[in-house]
């Protein structure tokens, strides 16, 4: 895709999102982000409350990748707006509405996956990120690299009420405590938000995980004044699978942090056309009616 | 002939089709039908790069770096890349090209803006074009080397050579020195990454002489034939042989030109294949201009043209040769065959066509020819060059002798203004009439025209293309070019034999400035390695599955299934499973091999599509896998997740200890979700897997699969989805495709089934494939 092509998309989103809202008030998202192999490399344009994690999300699934994300709480009218429902609103007038982060169109460029050093997860994503980080979208992000390789992009940057860039601590990096003994990877997990909640005094709950796998998974994880993240992550490990996590935050919700763990798939498309997420772990693997 | 590795190849190449027989299931079908597209092949890209043997900035002469992207949907990012005859590297700035489209860059206009190529005028070498892609055919791409000022270009080709797959045995052709003001190049330039040496052997009437031949890595060499003739030489024509005992590929050409007359000709080269055997071959020069010039060339009026076809036995034996032309007028066709020729060991010969012209045997306001050659013997054994010019040599044309025919080709750019017009023809090579498919691809690759003929045998299809445009003649859809259109580049395809096609093809590009006209080449388009799908194959006894043949069709990158195309059929245990068709039944528990055969235009070394016949196999493994699961409700967890257990059917076999997994056969859909709400949208399963019979379960029974969000997640969506505009009850859908592994890596898809959780304001409900929990209060 040229550059003019690439302005002339975006100028048609802006459209479809500046009609939809003055039809609604709402505006409309896209459902997911919609990569393109363009002119000068391959773009990468969302359209979300929280786009860079819709971007983010495209390309894990477009190449396969295996990324964690950890939002950035915003809170602020400068880092979220109104998002009340008009029909819940009539009938709830003066309550207190809910919100959604303030977040929309987001485009970033960046090069072929196969014209950068092998493996391309890493240049790619930080390419990304740093144009996110400079659009006036909410939260400021970082990619961090295990001694493993493993890529989180981490939130660590809000706007506090007066509008003012704060700085912020991931509320993974709290050290926890937790004795080492032998108990299924869901306990485990409950176990670390649990102590998360207590050491931060801020709430954590599970929205969907793979019950199935981290109830059948005997894990034997602990230790003393360990980050959230590692033991997260040392317990997904236990599992053998490919999991990554998203860590999710609604200011609405007691001011809840929401964890989402789920397989890293690659799109795939399959003998019938169907196009369909393929656990990396699974890919290769053909199953048929 | 054309390597392929282990168990994918059956056969050797051919050259052309093999004779039909009686036993349908051990050749080839007759009339194997259109390849069914399955849409772009998954984008896994290499370093590719294709090499053309000459540019010069010499001083008077200028170059065009001429690139097309052959891909039907995908973008690609072309670096030309400079030798000078050192080897030495200077790389332009990349150039990207949209499907289907072409460029082309002017090298002293670029000098202008890049002093680096300023310091390479007075150069000279070859054009390296790299980019990432799936196959070298991935792009067009050739340099058009001119004199400016004179009617002088050349349009030279890139393809393969140097890569290791593509072998030489040498180099044949004839060297051409008209007059003494003529000078002829033989330009040698070697892609490869290690130096190639051989021998330049050029014959006289009265001498042999030999050149050794040395060429480094990346290096070019150009070779004026007078001076390696010496000046005692007399004779105005000879043979040139370069051999290469070490069979690499290089990059060649020979020009030959006069800046006195205007003379521009390039004397064709043709390859050995060292692993050659000798067989009939059928040469063929599409665009023979005739002694009474077209009068789109542009020529003046009352220039003659003297048709000339050079031929040369290079072989070591006796050669007979039979010509024919099949000529044609504005409102006539008809076929000269005069008697075979025969030539002696490395006699060259030059036939005038003009006698049968003078004579009434191809009537004198015949414009064109195919002229067609055939002998038996290797390739290269007959070399033959065909020219068409005025007695001064300043008005004139040629076509190239090629025997290629293919069942597509991807053309390079034309070119219609004032002093420009381009024509383009394909004619039908094969023994049945068959459809042809001219598109004419321009705007930028985004808009087309689209011309569909069918041919007879030895039917041409020609388009004059400024016509077209001049004309607002409209396509076989209804559809004119837009008058303001000057360039584009083109496609043939032929449209009934889309395995092993019929085609043949050239381009004439018509500078009426000059008056002269510069032919192109496409590139022929050939398939990939195919691969029989499912790989492996694994399933019950007593059911049938369609297979599939897959192979990317090189050039525009696509996946087509060939298995309407494929024959002999086969497995190896027919007791575990037949596979007759492409429907592979399977009868029994254990182990076969399936395969297939097909016979088709294999893409390597382009610019080749030699035939080849492919034989992949599959792996087939016949268990006791399920048909069917019935769901049973276990209870619940975490109190908004529903658990089930699930039995294997048919009962009465065994499935302890292997794996079932779930995968999604679509995509879910979740109405409890908002913008921005922080759930995992679209929904899709968890990819599980299970043990049968294991990890407290039952015999042939599985579980626990526990679904839906947890309660803390109800929760969340009942509390604040409501001031979102959630109605409730909202309901999360999951399309969970359960498998089950026959062996390693083998799974059979044996059940689809719909899960739900319905969230109302304070109830939830969990489904799987029609068992539900019940309204559970929360």
């Amino acid at each position: 895709m040229t550059g003019k092509h690439a302005a002339i998309l975006v100028e048609l989103l802006l459209l479809y999102a500046l009609s939809s809202a003055q039809s609604t008030m709402r505006p409309k998202y896209m459902d997911r982000a919609l990569i393109q192999h363009g002119a000068s490399g391959e773009t990468v344009t969302a359209n979300d409350p929280l786009p860079l994690h819709q971007a983010i999300s495209a390309l894990s699934q477009e190449y396969g990748w295996r990324v964690n994300w950890e939002v950035a709480p915003c809170y602020s009218r400068f880092d979220v707006v109104d998002d009340t429902g008009p029909k819940w609103r009539s009938s709830h007038p003066g309550e207190k509405g809910v919100t959604r982060p303030a977040g929309g169109l987001f485009v970033a460029t960046f090069p072929d996956p196969a014209s950068v050093p092998q493996p391309p997860e890493e240049e790619i994503l930080n390419r990304v990120i740093e144009a996110y980080n400079a659009t006036d979208n909410p939260g400021k992000y970082a990619l961090r690299t295990d001694a493993r390789g493993l890529l989180t992009v981490v939130g660590t940057t809000v706007r506090d009420q007066t509008g003012a860039l704060q700085k912020i601590t991931p509320v993974l990096d709290t050290p926890l405590t937790i004795e080492k003994v032998r108990r299924n990877a869901y306990d485990t997990i409950n176990l670390i938000l649990d102590g998360l909640s207590v050491a931060t005094n801020r709430k954590l709950i599970i929205m969907s995980v793979p019950t199935n796998l981290l109830r059948d998974t005997l894990v034997e994880i602990g230790g003393r004044g360990v980050a959230a993240r590692a033991l997260l992550r040392e317990t997904l490990d236990g599992t053998q699978r490919p999991l990554q996590y998203d860590l999710g935050f609604d200011p609405d919700f007691s001011s809840v942090f929401i964890l989402n763990i789920t397989l890293a798939t690659r799109t795939e498309v399959d003998g019938s056309g169907r196009i369909r997420p393929v656990p990396i772990d699974h890919i290769g693997r053909v199953s048929h009616p | 002939m054309v390597r392929f590795s282990s168990r994918f190849v059956l056969a050797v190449a051919l050259l052309f089709p093999l004779p039909i027989q009686v036993c349908a299931q051990s050749v080839p079908p007759r009339h194997p039908p259109r390849p069914k597209l399955l849409g772009p092949a998954d984008w896994k890209p290499s370093p590719q790069s294709v090499s053309a043997a000459y540019w010069t900035l010499e001083p008077g002469w200028n170059t065009d770096l001429e690139m097309r992207n052959n891909l039907r949907s995908r973008e690609l990012t072309i670096t030309p890349v400079l030798r000078i005859a050192s080897g030495q590297e200077l790389s332009l700035a990349p150039v990207t090209v949209a499907p289907q489209h072409v460029v082309s860059l002017n090298l002293r206009n670029l000098a202008q803006e890049d002093a680096r190529i300023l310091n390479y005028s007075g150069s000279f070498g070859s054009a390296v074009f790299r980019f990432s892609g799936m196959s070298a055919v991935n792009v067009f791409a050739a340099t058009i080397v001119r004199h400016e000022g004179e009617p002088i270009d050349f349009h030279f080709d890139a393809d393969e050579a140097g890569a290791t797959y593509y072998k030489m045995g040498g180099l044949e052709g004839v060297w051409w020195l008209p007059v003494r003001s003529s000078t002829d190049y033989l330009i040698l330039s070697n892609p490869s990454e290690k130096a190639l040496s051989g021998s330049l052997f050029l014959s006289t009437l009265s001498q042999n002489r030999r050149v050794p031949i040395s060429i480094g890595a990346g290096q070019t060499k150009r070779v004026n034939i007078r001076q390696a003739l010496g000046p005692s030489n007399i004779s105005a024509i000879g043979g040139l042989t370069l051999s290469l005992p070490g069979n690499e590929s290089l990059s060649a050409t020979q020009i030959v030109f006069d800046e006195v007359t205007g003379l521009a000709a390039i004397m064709k080269l043709f390859d050995r294949d060292p692993d050659d055997k000798p067989t009939n071959h059928v040469l063929r020069a599409p665009m023979m201009a005739l002694s009474q010039p077209d009068y789109g060339l542009g020529f003046p009026n009352g220039t003659r043209l003297i048709p000339h076809v050079f031929l040369r036995n290079a072989g070591v034996t006796q050669m007979q040769v039979a010509l024919t032309v099949d000529w044609r007028s504005e409102t006539q066709t008809g076929e000269l065959a005069p008697p075979a020729l025969t030539l002696s060991p490395g006699e060259v010969r030059v036939v005038s066509l003009m006698e049968p012209q003078k004579s009434g045997q191809i009537p004198a306001n015949a414009n064109w020819g195919v002229v067609n050659l055939s002998y038996a013997g290797r390739r290269a054994d007959l070399v033959a060059v065909a020219t068409s010019y005025d007695q001064n040599h300043r008005y004139g044309l040629q076509t190239p002798f090629s025997e290629n025919v293919s069942q597509k080709w991807a053309g390079g750019m034309w070119h219609v203004d004032s002093t420009h017009n381009t024509l383009i023809t394909t004619g039908n090579a094969g023994t049945e009439p068959t459809t042809a498919e001219v598109t004419l691809f321009y705007n930028g690759g985004k808009r087309r025209y689209r011309l569909q003929k069918m041919l007879p045998p030895g039917q041409q299809l020609w388009l004059d293309v400024g016509r077209l445009i001049h004309d607002q003649l409209p396509d076989s859809d209804g559809n004119t070019l837009a008058p303001d259109t000057m360039t584009g580049s083109y496609e043939l395809r032929d449209l009934d034999h889309q395995t092993v096609g019929q085609l043949y093809e050239g381009k004439l590009v018509i500078d009426k400035t000059y008056g002269h006209a510069a032919y192109g080449c496409g590139t022929c388009c050939g398939y990939g390695i195919p691969t029989l799908l499912p790989d492996p194959f694994g399933g019950p006894a007593g059911i049938n599955n369609i297979d599939e043949m897959d192979s990317v069709e090189q050039c525009g990158g696509d996946t087509v299934d060939l298995a309407d195309d494929a024959y002999d059929w086969n497995s190896s245990n027919t007791a575990v499973a037949t596979l007759p068709t492409k429907t592979l039944h399977t009868v029994a528990t254990g182990s076969a091999t399936g395969n297939a055969t097909v016979y088709v235009q294999a893409d390597k070394p382009a610019p080749r599509c030699p035939m080849a016949y492919y034989s992949p196999e599959q792996p087939v493994t016949v268990c006791t896998a399920p048909t069917s699961e019935t769901t049973t409700l276990y209870g619940t967890y975490q109190i908004t997740e529903g658990s089930f257990v699930m039995s294997l059917n048919p009962g009465t076999n065994n499935y302890d200890s292997h794996y079932v997994t779930e995968g999604d056969y679509a995509t879910g859909t979740d109405s409890c979700y908002w913008p921005g709400a922080s759930i995992t949208n679209p929904p899709s399963v968890a990819g599980s897997t299970w043990t049968v019979g294991a990890n407290g379960s039952a015999h042939d029974q599985y579980g626990v699969d526990s679904i839906g969000f947890t309660s803390a997640g109800v929760s969340y969506i009942q509390q604040n989805g409501a001031a979102h505009d959630i109605d409730f009850p909202c309901v999360v859908t999951f399309y969970q495709q359960m498998s089950y592994e026959c062996s390693a890596n083998a799974f059979y898809a044996y059940a689809d089934n719909v899960l739900t959780q319905t969230i109302g304001s304070n109830t939830v409900k969990v489904c799987r494939a029609g068992v539900c929990t019940g309204s559970i209060p929360w």
